[in-house]
Protein backbone atom coordinates (compact mmCIF):
# COMPACT_ATOMS: atom_id res chain seq x y z
CA UNK A 1 0.00 0.00 0.00
CA UNK A 2 2.57 2.19 1.02
CA UNK A 3 4.48 1.87 -1.73
CA UNK A 4 1.48 2.18 -4.46
CA UNK A 5 1.29 5.67 -2.80
CA UNK A 6 4.52 6.42 -3.40
CA UNK A 7 4.46 5.61 -6.43
CA UNK A 8 1.35 7.62 -7.15
CA UNK A 9 2.70 10.17 -5.40
CA UNK A 10 5.65 10.16 -8.25
CA UNK A 11 3.58 10.14 -11.08
CA UNK A 12 1.73 13.34 -9.76
CA UNK A 13 5.41 15.18 -9.30
CA UNK A 14 6.66 14.04 -12.63
CA UNK A 15 3.37 14.94 -13.94
CA UNK A 16 3.13 19.00 -12.66
CA UNK A 17 6.79 18.81 -13.55
CA UNK A 18 5.79 18.38 -17.46
CA UNK A 19 2.65 20.59 -16.93
CA UNK A 20 4.89 23.37 -15.63
CA UNK A 21 7.55 22.43 -18.65
CA UNK A 22 4.85 22.80 -21.13
CA UNK A 23 3.42 25.97 -19.68
CA UNK A 24 6.93 27.45 -20.34
CA UNK A 25 5.70 28.58 -24.07
CA UNK A 26 2.09 29.22 -23.35
CA UNK A 27 1.06 32.64 -23.77
CA UNK A 28 -2.19 32.17 -21.70
CA UNK A 29 -2.49 34.52 -18.90
CA UNK A 30 -0.66 34.02 -16.18
CA UNK A 31 -3.08 33.83 -13.23
CA UNK A 32 -4.36 30.67 -13.98
CA UNK A 33 -1.30 28.95 -14.58
CA UNK A 34 0.33 30.02 -11.29
CA UNK A 35 -2.85 29.13 -9.25
CA UNK A 36 -2.61 25.51 -10.73
CA UNK A 37 1.09 25.40 -9.73
CA UNK A 38 0.15 26.30 -6.00
CA UNK A 39 -2.79 24.37 -5.59
CA UNK A 40 -0.65 21.36 -6.91
CA UNK A 41 2.13 21.50 -4.31
CA UNK A 42 -0.28 22.02 -1.79
CA UNK A 43 -1.97 18.84 -2.62
CA UNK A 44 1.11 17.01 -3.46
CA UNK A 45 3.29 18.28 -0.94
CA UNK A 46 0.57 17.86 1.81
CA UNK A 47 0.92 21.51 2.87
CA UNK A 48 -0.88 24.63 4.67
CA UNK A 49 -0.15 27.51 1.85
CA UNK A 50 1.71 28.00 -0.99
CA UNK A 51 3.51 31.72 -2.19
CA UNK A 52 5.34 32.96 -4.97
CA UNK A 53 6.63 36.08 -4.97
CA UNK A 54 9.11 38.41 -7.37
CA UNK A 55 11.86 40.51 -6.29
CA UNK A 56 11.34 43.88 -7.47
CA UNK A 57 14.54 45.08 -8.46
CA UNK A 58 14.28 49.23 -7.27
CA UNK A 59 12.72 48.50 -3.81
CA UNK A 60 14.84 44.95 -3.22
CA UNK A 61 11.20 43.53 -2.15
CA UNK A 62 9.49 40.41 -2.68
CA UNK A 63 6.00 41.56 -4.40
CA UNK A 64 3.29 38.50 -4.24
CA UNK A 65 2.65 36.79 -7.76
CA UNK A 66 0.45 34.55 -6.29
CA UNK A 67 -0.65 33.25 -3.21
CA UNK A 68 -2.77 30.06 -1.89
CA UNK A 69 -3.81 27.92 1.25
CA UNK A 70 -3.30 31.55 3.14
CA UNK A 71 -5.42 34.13 4.20
CA UNK A 72 -5.98 37.64 2.77
CA UNK A 73 -4.80 38.93 5.93
CA UNK A 74 -1.60 37.40 6.04
CA UNK A 75 -0.55 37.57 2.38
CA UNK A 76 -1.24 41.06 2.66
CA UNK A 77 0.37 41.35 6.06
CA UNK A 78 3.13 44.46 4.27
CA UNK A 79 5.66 44.94 2.84
CA UNK A 80 7.92 41.71 2.72
CA UNK A 81 11.71 41.86 2.73
CA UNK A 82 14.11 39.44 2.16
CA UNK A 83 14.66 37.79 5.73
CA UNK A 84 17.38 36.13 6.23
CA UNK A 85 15.27 32.51 4.98
CA UNK A 86 14.25 34.44 1.88
CA UNK A 87 17.42 35.91 1.51
CA UNK A 88 19.22 32.44 1.41
CA UNK A 89 16.93 31.88 -1.20
CA UNK A 90 17.57 34.52 -3.39
CA UNK A 91 21.67 33.62 -3.40
CA UNK A 92 20.02 30.44 -4.38
CA UNK A 93 19.97 27.59 -2.31
CA UNK A 94 16.87 26.64 -0.41
CA UNK A 95 16.64 27.37 3.26
CA UNK A 96 14.41 25.74 5.70
CA UNK A 97 13.08 26.88 9.10
CA UNK A 98 11.40 24.61 11.49
CA UNK A 99 9.57 26.81 13.30
CA UNK A 100 8.68 29.99 12.12
CA UNK A 101 6.94 32.16 14.88
CA UNK A 102 9.57 31.50 17.19
CA UNK A 103 12.67 32.05 14.49
CA UNK A 104 14.38 35.60 14.19
CA UNK A 105 15.16 34.92 10.40
CA UNK A 106 11.38 35.41 9.79
CA UNK A 107 10.41 38.70 9.10
CA UNK A 108 6.50 38.52 10.22
CA UNK A 109 6.59 35.69 12.88
CA UNK A 110 3.52 37.00 15.49
CA UNK A 111 1.67 37.24 11.86
CA UNK A 112 2.57 33.38 10.97
CA UNK A 113 2.09 32.38 14.16
CA UNK A 114 -1.56 33.83 13.93
CA UNK A 115 -2.33 32.21 10.53
CA UNK A 116 -1.25 29.09 12.22
CA UNK A 117 2.01 28.66 10.19
CA UNK A 118 4.81 26.33 11.62
CA UNK A 119 7.60 25.30 9.14
CA UNK A 120 8.81 27.48 6.36
CA UNK A 121 10.59 25.52 3.03
CA UNK A 122 12.11 29.01 0.78
CA UNK A 123 13.17 27.95 -2.65
CA UNK A 124 14.93 30.03 -4.99
CA UNK A 125 13.08 30.86 -8.28
CA UNK A 126 15.95 30.55 -10.72
CA UNK A 127 15.65 32.50 -13.64
CA UNK A 128 17.98 32.19 -17.14
CA UNK A 129 20.33 34.48 -15.96
CA UNK A 130 19.45 35.06 -12.04
CA UNK A 131 17.75 34.32 -9.12
CA UNK A 132 13.95 36.12 -9.93
CA UNK A 133 11.95 35.24 -6.85
CA UNK A 134 10.96 32.85 -4.10
CA UNK A 135 8.58 30.07 -3.90
CA UNK A 136 7.26 29.53 -0.38
CA UNK A 137 5.80 26.40 1.20
CA UNK A 138 4.38 26.61 4.87
CA UNK A 139 3.00 23.96 7.15
CA UNK A 140 0.42 23.55 9.49
CA UNK A 141 2.44 21.49 11.73
CA UNK A 142 6.15 20.65 12.26
CA UNK A 143 7.59 18.94 9.71
CA UNK A 144 11.06 18.53 7.77
CA UNK A 145 11.06 17.80 3.53
CA UNK A 146 13.50 15.26 2.59
CA UNK A 147 16.21 15.33 0.21
CA UNK A 148 13.73 14.18 -2.95
CA UNK A 149 11.14 16.53 -1.75
CA UNK A 150 13.82 19.69 -2.12
CA UNK A 151 14.87 18.13 -5.04
CA UNK A 152 11.66 17.85 -7.02
CA UNK A 153 10.22 21.42 -5.68
CA UNK A 154 13.51 23.04 -6.90
CA UNK A 155 13.25 21.52 -10.59
CA UNK A 156 9.64 22.67 -10.31
CA UNK A 157 10.55 26.61 -9.12
CA UNK A 158 13.31 26.55 -12.26
CA UNK A 159 10.75 25.67 -14.60
CA UNK A 160 8.19 27.63 -13.60
CA UNK A 161 11.14 30.60 -13.09
CA UNK A 162 11.20 30.15 -16.90
CA UNK A 163 7.55 30.43 -17.41
CA UNK A 164 7.37 33.53 -15.07
CA UNK A 165 10.30 34.99 -17.57
CA UNK A 166 8.73 34.84 -20.35
CA UNK A 167 5.17 35.91 -19.46
CA UNK A 168 6.86 38.94 -18.02
CA UNK A 169 8.72 39.23 -21.84
CA UNK A 170 5.44 38.46 -23.27
CA UNK A 171 3.88 41.21 -21.02
CA UNK A 172 6.15 43.40 -22.15
CA UNK A 173 5.62 42.87 -26.18
CA UNK A 174 2.20 43.77 -25.78
CA UNK A 175 2.96 46.99 -23.91
CA UNK A 176 5.26 47.80 -26.87
CA UNK A 177 2.64 46.90 -29.36
CA UNK A 178 0.00 49.09 -27.08
CA UNK A 179 2.57 51.56 -26.95
CA UNK A 180 2.90 51.44 -31.09
CA UNK A 181 -0.95 51.67 -31.75
CA UNK A 182 -1.32 54.33 -29.41
CA UNK A 183 1.40 56.82 -31.06
CA UNK A 184 -0.07 55.90 -34.21
CA UNK A 185 -3.87 56.70 -33.01
CA UNK A 186 -2.28 59.79 -32.01
CA UNK A 187 -0.44 60.95 -34.96
CA UNK A 188 -3.65 60.15 -37.32
CA UNK A 189 -5.64 62.02 -35.02
CA UNK A 190 -3.17 65.00 -35.47
CA UNK A 191 -3.40 64.61 -39.44
CA UNK A 192 -6.84 64.83 -39.68
CA UNK A 193 -6.70 68.06 -37.70
CA UNK A 194 -4.92 70.40 -40.53
CA UNK A 195 -6.18 68.09 -43.57
CA UNK A 196 -9.67 69.32 -42.63
CA UNK A 197 -8.58 72.86 -42.64
CA UNK A 198 -6.67 72.42 -45.92
CA UNK A 199 -10.05 70.84 -47.22
CA UNK A 200 -12.10 74.19 -45.81
CA UNK A 201 -9.72 76.45 -47.60
CA UNK A 202 -9.85 74.79 -50.67
CA UNK A 203 -13.30 74.62 -50.69
CA UNK A 204 -13.37 78.15 -50.13
CA UNK A 205 -11.04 78.63 -52.95
CA UNK A 206 -14.09 76.00 -55.31
CA UNK A 207 -16.67 78.18 -54.20
CA UNK A 208 -14.73 80.91 -56.21
CA UNK A 209 -15.59 83.46 -52.57
CA UNK A 210 -12.47 84.63 -53.22
CA UNK A 211 -12.38 84.96 -56.99
CA UNK A 212 -12.54 83.36 -60.36
CA UNK A 213 -10.81 80.15 -60.98
CA UNK A 214 -9.49 79.42 -64.06
CA UNK A 215 -10.04 75.65 -65.50
CA UNK A 216 -6.22 74.61 -64.68
CA UNK A 217 -6.65 76.00 -61.40
CA UNK A 218 -9.80 73.83 -61.09
CA UNK A 219 -8.25 71.02 -62.55
CA UNK A 220 -5.42 71.48 -59.90
CA UNK A 221 -8.17 71.46 -57.01
CA UNK A 222 -9.46 68.35 -57.94
CA UNK A 223 -6.72 67.15 -57.72
CA UNK A 224 -5.71 68.33 -54.33
CA UNK A 225 -8.91 66.56 -53.26
CA UNK A 226 -8.59 63.54 -54.13
CA UNK A 227 -5.09 63.16 -52.39
CA UNK A 228 -6.92 64.97 -49.51
CA UNK A 229 -9.65 62.00 -49.63
CA UNK A 230 -6.95 59.24 -49.85
CA UNK A 231 -5.10 60.50 -47.00
CA UNK A 232 -8.30 61.26 -44.95
CA UNK A 233 -9.74 57.83 -46.03
CA UNK A 234 -6.37 56.15 -44.52
CA UNK A 235 -6.57 57.98 -41.33
CA UNK A 236 -10.03 56.94 -40.66
CA UNK A 237 -9.29 53.59 -41.42
CA UNK A 238 -6.42 53.50 -39.45
CA UNK A 239 -8.72 54.79 -36.58
CA UNK A 240 -11.51 52.40 -37.23
CA UNK A 241 -8.35 49.63 -36.77
CA UNK A 242 -7.18 51.20 -33.57
CA UNK A 243 -10.57 51.98 -32.29
CA UNK A 244 -11.67 48.20 -33.04
CA UNK A 245 -8.04 46.70 -31.18
CA UNK A 246 -8.74 49.05 -28.16
CA UNK A 247 -12.81 47.70 -27.76
CA UNK A 248 -12.56 44.23 -28.61
CA UNK A 249 -11.69 43.20 -25.17
CA UNK A 250 -14.97 44.57 -23.98
CA UNK A 251 -17.19 44.39 -27.11
CA UNK A 252 -20.00 42.79 -25.93
CA UNK A 253 -21.19 39.40 -28.11
CA UNK A 254 -25.07 39.07 -28.97
CA UNK A 255 -26.50 36.40 -30.81
CA UNK A 256 -27.26 38.20 -34.39
CA UNK A 257 -29.10 36.82 -36.98
CA UNK A 258 -26.55 36.49 -40.60
CA UNK A 259 -29.56 37.19 -42.60
CA UNK A 260 -31.00 40.53 -40.82
CA UNK A 261 -27.67 41.67 -41.00
CA UNK A 262 -26.70 40.60 -45.00
CA UNK A 263 -29.81 42.07 -46.33
CA UNK A 264 -29.47 45.30 -44.40
CA UNK A 265 -25.96 45.54 -46.32
CA UNK A 266 -27.59 44.73 -49.53
CA UNK A 267 -29.85 47.29 -48.67
CA UNK A 268 -27.13 49.64 -47.86
CA UNK A 269 -25.55 49.70 -51.47
CA UNK A 270 -28.43 48.56 -53.91
CA UNK A 271 -28.46 51.80 -55.03
CA UNK A 272 -24.51 52.39 -55.45
CA UNK A 273 -24.62 48.89 -56.70
CA UNK A 274 -27.20 49.83 -59.19
CA UNK A 275 -25.57 52.93 -60.38
CA UNK A 276 -22.92 51.81 -61.52
CA UNK A 277 -24.74 48.93 -63.81
CA UNK A 278 -24.31 46.07 -61.69
CA UNK A 279 -26.75 43.50 -60.76
CA UNK A 280 -26.90 42.39 -57.17
CA UNK A 281 -28.85 39.48 -55.88
CA UNK A 282 -28.82 37.67 -52.33
CA UNK A 283 -29.89 33.89 -51.30
CA UNK A 284 -30.64 33.74 -47.58
CA UNK A 285 -32.31 30.73 -45.82
CA UNK A 286 -35.59 30.75 -44.74
CA UNK A 287 -33.93 29.92 -41.20
CA UNK A 288 -32.17 32.71 -39.70
CA UNK A 289 -28.35 31.22 -39.47
CA UNK A 290 -26.93 33.49 -35.62
CA UNK A 291 -23.31 34.66 -35.32
CA UNK A 292 -21.92 35.82 -32.32
CA UNK A 293 -20.59 38.75 -32.43
CA UNK A 294 -21.63 43.01 -32.15
CA UNK A 295 -23.20 44.50 -34.89
CA UNK A 296 -20.58 47.03 -35.40
CA UNK A 297 -18.30 44.07 -36.30
CA UNK A 298 -20.53 42.30 -38.99
CA UNK A 299 -21.83 45.52 -40.58
CA UNK A 300 -17.62 46.31 -40.82
CA UNK A 301 -17.27 43.06 -42.70
CA UNK A 302 -19.85 43.27 -44.73
CA UNK A 303 -19.64 46.47 -45.72
CA UNK A 304 -15.98 46.22 -46.47
CA UNK A 305 -16.84 43.24 -48.85
CA UNK A 306 -19.32 44.75 -50.58
CA UNK A 307 -17.91 47.90 -50.96
CA UNK A 308 -15.01 46.12 -52.79
CA UNK A 309 -17.03 43.85 -54.96
CA UNK A 310 -19.01 47.19 -56.37
CA UNK A 311 -15.19 49.28 -56.44
CA UNK A 312 -13.38 45.80 -58.26
CA UNK A 313 -16.50 44.73 -60.94
CA UNK A 314 -16.75 46.74 -64.23
CA UNK A 315 -19.85 47.98 -65.32
CA UNK A 316 -22.52 44.83 -66.43
CA UNK A 317 -21.13 42.71 -63.65
CA UNK A 318 -22.80 40.73 -60.95
CA UNK A 319 -22.47 40.29 -57.39
CA UNK A 320 -24.18 37.56 -55.33
CA UNK A 321 -24.36 37.32 -51.64
CA UNK A 322 -25.15 33.61 -50.13
CA UNK A 323 -25.71 32.37 -46.75
CA UNK A 324 -26.07 29.29 -45.70
CA UNK A 325 -25.61 26.37 -42.92
CA UNK A 326 -22.65 23.82 -43.63
CA UNK A 327 -21.87 21.27 -40.91
CA UNK A 328 -22.75 23.17 -38.22
CA UNK A 329 -20.91 26.34 -39.57
CA UNK A 330 -22.41 29.55 -40.98
CA UNK A 331 -21.08 30.32 -44.25
CA UNK A 332 -21.49 33.79 -45.89
CA UNK A 333 -19.99 33.95 -49.47
CA UNK A 334 -19.51 37.22 -51.56
CA UNK A 335 -18.86 36.33 -55.28
CA UNK A 336 -18.37 39.18 -58.10
CA UNK A 337 -17.56 39.29 -62.26
CA UNK A 338 -14.75 41.51 -61.16
CA UNK A 339 -10.67 42.05 -61.97
CA UNK A 340 -10.03 39.10 -59.80
CA UNK A 341 -6.80 38.75 -58.48
CA UNK A 342 -3.55 36.69 -60.24
CA UNK A 343 -2.46 33.59 -58.61
CA UNK A 344 0.70 34.99 -57.40
CA UNK A 345 -1.22 37.40 -55.24
CA UNK A 346 -3.64 35.78 -53.75
CA UNK A 347 -2.08 34.83 -50.95
CA UNK A 348 -0.85 38.19 -49.93
CA UNK A 349 -4.36 40.07 -50.24
CA UNK A 350 -4.71 39.97 -46.50
CA UNK A 351 -1.36 41.61 -45.78
CA UNK A 352 -1.39 45.18 -44.50
CA UNK A 353 -1.07 47.66 -47.76
CA UNK A 354 -1.00 45.08 -50.39
CA UNK A 355 -2.89 46.23 -53.22
CA UNK A 356 -2.68 44.23 -56.19
CA UNK A 357 -1.44 45.76 -59.93
CA UNK A 358 -5.26 45.53 -60.74
CA UNK A 359 -6.38 47.30 -58.06
CA UNK A 360 -4.49 49.92 -58.18
CA UNK A 361 -5.17 50.52 -61.49
CA UNK A 362 -8.80 50.92 -60.78
CA UNK A 363 -8.24 52.72 -57.52
CA UNK A 364 -4.82 54.44 -57.70
CA UNK A 365 -5.16 55.72 -54.38
CA UNK A 366 -6.22 52.94 -52.12
CA UNK A 367 -4.38 52.00 -48.58
CA UNK A 368 -4.79 48.14 -48.75
CA UNK A 369 -6.03 48.10 -45.12
CA UNK A 370 -9.66 46.89 -45.82
CA UNK A 371 -9.42 43.10 -46.47
CA UNK A 372 -6.73 42.92 -43.43
CA UNK A 373 -8.98 44.61 -41.16
CA UNK A 374 -11.51 41.98 -42.26
CA UNK A 375 -9.67 38.97 -41.42
CA UNK A 376 -8.52 40.33 -38.30
CA UNK A 377 -12.13 41.00 -37.46
CA UNK A 378 -13.05 37.84 -38.62
CA UNK A 379 -10.78 35.90 -36.47
CA UNK A 380 -11.88 37.47 -33.07
CA UNK A 381 -15.16 36.22 -34.14
CA UNK A 382 -13.46 32.76 -34.25
CA UNK A 383 -14.09 32.68 -38.22
CA UNK A 384 -12.18 32.29 -41.32
CA UNK A 385 -11.97 33.49 -44.31
CA UNK A 386 -10.91 32.35 -47.66
CA UNK A 387 -10.55 33.76 -51.30
CA UNK A 388 -11.08 31.88 -54.47
CA UNK A 389 -10.22 33.80 -57.54
CA UNK A 390 -9.38 33.65 -61.12
CA UNK A 391 -7.87 36.53 -62.58
CA UNK A 392 -10.12 38.75 -65.13
CA UNK A 393 -13.16 36.36 -63.74
CA UNK A 394 -14.23 37.71 -60.49
CA UNK A 395 -13.34 37.06 -57.02
CA UNK A 396 -14.93 35.18 -54.25
CA UNK A 397 -14.48 35.17 -50.33
CA UNK A 398 -15.77 32.79 -48.16
CA UNK A 399 -16.09 33.51 -44.57
CA UNK A 400 -16.89 30.07 -42.13
CA UNK A 401 -17.65 30.82 -38.39
CA UNK A 402 -18.29 27.76 -36.16
CA UNK A 403 -21.20 27.15 -34.62
CA UNK A 404 -22.28 29.39 -31.64
CA UNK A 405 -23.20 27.43 -28.30
CA UNK A 406 -27.35 26.97 -28.34
CA UNK A 407 -27.79 29.37 -31.11
CA UNK A 408 -26.27 28.02 -34.16
CA UNK A 409 -29.91 27.67 -35.71
CA UNK A 410 -32.99 29.90 -34.78
CA UNK A 411 -36.40 29.56 -35.73
CA UNK B 1 -31.68 96.06 -42.25
CA UNK B 2 -27.94 95.38 -40.79
CA UNK B 3 -26.43 92.01 -41.59
CA UNK B 4 -26.74 89.61 -39.31
CA UNK B 5 -23.71 88.87 -36.47
CA UNK B 6 -22.19 85.79 -36.04
CA UNK B 7 -19.36 84.85 -34.01
CA UNK B 8 -17.14 82.00 -34.86
CA UNK B 9 -15.62 80.30 -31.58
CA UNK B 10 -12.58 77.95 -33.01
CA UNK B 11 -8.88 77.73 -32.57
CA UNK B 12 -8.07 76.58 -36.20
CA UNK B 13 -7.15 79.71 -37.47
CA UNK B 14 -7.42 77.95 -41.17
CA UNK B 15 -10.83 76.53 -40.65
CA UNK B 16 -12.05 79.76 -39.03
CA UNK B 17 -10.97 81.87 -42.37
CA UNK B 18 -12.68 79.40 -44.62
CA UNK B 19 -16.04 79.70 -42.56
CA UNK B 20 -15.36 84.15 -41.97
CA UNK B 21 -15.06 84.39 -45.97
CA UNK B 22 -17.99 81.88 -46.98
CA UNK B 23 -19.78 83.77 -43.99
CA UNK B 24 -19.37 87.36 -45.42
CA UNK B 25 -19.78 86.12 -49.15
CA UNK B 26 -23.06 85.38 -48.09
CA UNK B 27 -24.40 88.27 -46.58
CA UNK B 28 -23.36 87.62 -42.61
CA UNK B 29 -21.18 89.87 -40.72
CA UNK B 30 -18.70 87.89 -38.67
CA UNK B 31 -16.24 88.14 -35.85
CA UNK B 32 -13.84 85.79 -34.11
CA UNK B 33 -12.48 84.30 -31.13
CA UNK B 34 -9.79 81.64 -30.67
CA UNK B 35 -10.68 80.17 -27.73
CA UNK B 36 -13.75 79.83 -25.00
CA UNK B 37 -12.80 82.97 -22.50
CA UNK B 38 -12.53 85.66 -25.69
CA UNK B 39 -15.46 83.91 -27.49
CA UNK B 40 -17.30 84.59 -23.93
CA UNK B 41 -15.92 87.91 -23.93
CA UNK B 42 -16.91 88.69 -27.31
CA UNK B 43 -20.18 87.17 -26.59
CA UNK B 44 -21.11 90.43 -24.24
CA UNK B 45 -19.37 92.90 -26.32
CA UNK B 46 -21.01 92.25 -30.01
CA UNK B 47 -24.20 90.32 -28.92
CA UNK B 48 -24.23 88.08 -32.15
CA UNK B 49 -27.20 86.63 -33.83
CA UNK B 50 -25.34 83.35 -34.28
CA UNK B 51 -22.58 81.60 -32.46
CA UNK B 52 -20.51 78.92 -34.41
CA UNK B 53 -18.98 76.93 -31.41
CA UNK B 54 -15.98 73.99 -31.91
CA UNK B 55 -15.74 71.56 -28.96
CA UNK B 56 -12.35 71.13 -28.67
CA UNK B 57 -9.98 73.98 -28.36
CA UNK B 58 -7.35 74.16 -25.30
CA UNK B 59 -9.31 71.35 -24.07
CA UNK B 60 -10.92 68.64 -25.29
CA UNK B 61 -14.40 69.82 -24.33
CA UNK B 62 -13.73 73.64 -23.86
CA UNK B 63 -17.07 74.13 -26.36
CA UNK B 64 -19.37 72.35 -23.95
CA UNK B 65 -18.01 74.32 -21.17
CA UNK B 66 -18.87 77.55 -23.11
CA UNK B 67 -22.35 76.32 -23.93
CA UNK B 68 -22.94 75.21 -20.65
CA UNK B 69 -22.14 78.69 -19.31
CA UNK B 70 -24.14 80.71 -21.86
CA UNK B 71 -27.31 78.41 -21.11
CA UNK B 72 -27.14 78.59 -17.88
CA UNK B 73 -30.09 78.28 -16.13
CA UNK B 74 -29.19 80.20 -13.07
CA UNK B 75 -30.63 83.99 -12.80
CA UNK B 76 -27.57 85.30 -11.86
CA UNK B 77 -25.68 83.87 -14.66
CA UNK B 78 -23.62 86.73 -16.49
CA UNK B 79 -24.82 85.06 -20.03
CA UNK B 80 -28.22 85.70 -18.72
CA UNK B 81 -28.99 87.83 -21.73
CA UNK B 82 -27.77 85.82 -24.50
CA UNK B 83 -29.17 82.62 -23.33
CA UNK B 84 -30.90 82.51 -26.50
CA UNK B 85 -28.58 82.82 -29.42
CA UNK B 86 -28.47 79.88 -31.11
CA UNK B 87 -25.78 78.13 -31.19
CA UNK B 88 -24.38 75.56 -33.98
CA UNK B 89 -21.43 73.23 -32.72
CA UNK B 90 -19.04 72.19 -35.20
CA UNK B 91 -17.65 68.48 -34.08
CA UNK B 92 -15.51 65.78 -35.12
CA UNK B 93 -16.80 62.49 -35.98
CA UNK B 94 -15.00 60.29 -33.64
CA UNK B 95 -16.45 62.71 -30.81
CA UNK B 96 -19.60 62.95 -31.89
CA UNK B 97 -19.30 58.49 -31.80
CA UNK B 98 -18.26 59.03 -28.31
CA UNK B 99 -20.07 61.56 -26.81
CA UNK B 100 -23.86 60.16 -28.65
CA UNK B 101 -25.36 63.62 -28.12
CA UNK B 102 -27.87 65.15 -30.42
CA UNK B 103 -29.86 68.56 -29.91
CA UNK B 104 -33.07 66.33 -30.59
CA UNK B 105 -32.88 63.78 -27.94
CA UNK B 106 -30.11 65.09 -25.83
CA UNK B 107 -30.95 68.83 -25.23
CA UNK B 108 -30.66 68.40 -21.73
CA UNK B 109 -27.35 67.39 -21.70
CA UNK B 110 -25.98 69.68 -24.22
CA UNK B 111 -27.27 72.44 -24.81
CA UNK B 112 -26.97 73.52 -28.69
CA UNK B 113 -29.39 73.51 -31.54
CA UNK B 114 -27.63 72.58 -34.19
CA UNK B 115 -24.49 70.36 -34.95
CA UNK B 116 -22.07 70.50 -37.58
CA UNK B 117 -19.77 67.96 -38.57
CA UNK B 118 -15.71 68.06 -39.80
CA UNK B 119 -14.93 68.25 -42.38
CA UNK B 120 -16.99 70.84 -42.85
CA UNK B 121 -19.18 70.81 -45.77
CA UNK B 122 -19.94 74.55 -46.61
CA UNK B 123 -23.04 73.94 -48.19
CA UNK B 124 -24.49 72.22 -45.58
CA UNK B 125 -23.15 75.11 -42.84
CA UNK B 126 -24.62 77.56 -44.98
CA UNK B 127 -28.02 75.80 -44.73
CA UNK B 128 -27.81 75.34 -40.91
CA UNK B 129 -26.53 78.79 -40.49
CA UNK B 130 -29.81 80.35 -42.45
CA UNK B 131 -32.53 77.78 -40.90
CA UNK B 132 -30.82 79.21 -37.08
CA UNK B 133 -30.79 83.09 -37.95
CA UNK B 134 -34.48 83.00 -38.83
CA UNK B 135 -35.68 80.41 -36.40
CA UNK B 136 -33.57 83.01 -33.77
Amino acid sequence: MEINKDLENSLRRLELLNQVAKDITSTLGLEPRLGFVCQSIIDIMGVKGVSIRLLDQKTNRLELAFACGLSEEYVHKGPVEADKSLAKALEGTPHFVSDAPNDPGIQYPEEARREGLVSVLSLPLKGRTKVIGTLRLYTGEKRSFTRDEIDFLSALAAQGAISLENARSYDALEQQDKAKSDFIMMMTHELKAPLMAVQGLLDVMQKGYVGPLTEKQKELIGRIYRRIDSLTEVSTDLLDIYEWQTKRPDTQSIPLSMNVQIQRAVDLFKTSALEKGLAMDVDLPDQDLILMGSEDEVEKILNNLITNAIKYTPKGGNISLALSASGGSVVFMIKDTGIGINDEDIPKVFDDFFRSKGAKKIDPYGKGLGLPFVKQIVEGLGGTIRVKSEEGKGAEFILSFPPSDGFSTHE
Amino acid sequence: MDKPKILIIDDDPDLVESMQITLEANDYQVESAYNGTEGLRLVKEINPDLIILDVMMDSITEGFQVSYQLRSPDPQSPYRDYANIPILMVTGVSQKMHMKFSPETDEDYLPVDELVEKPIQLDALLEKVGKLIKKG
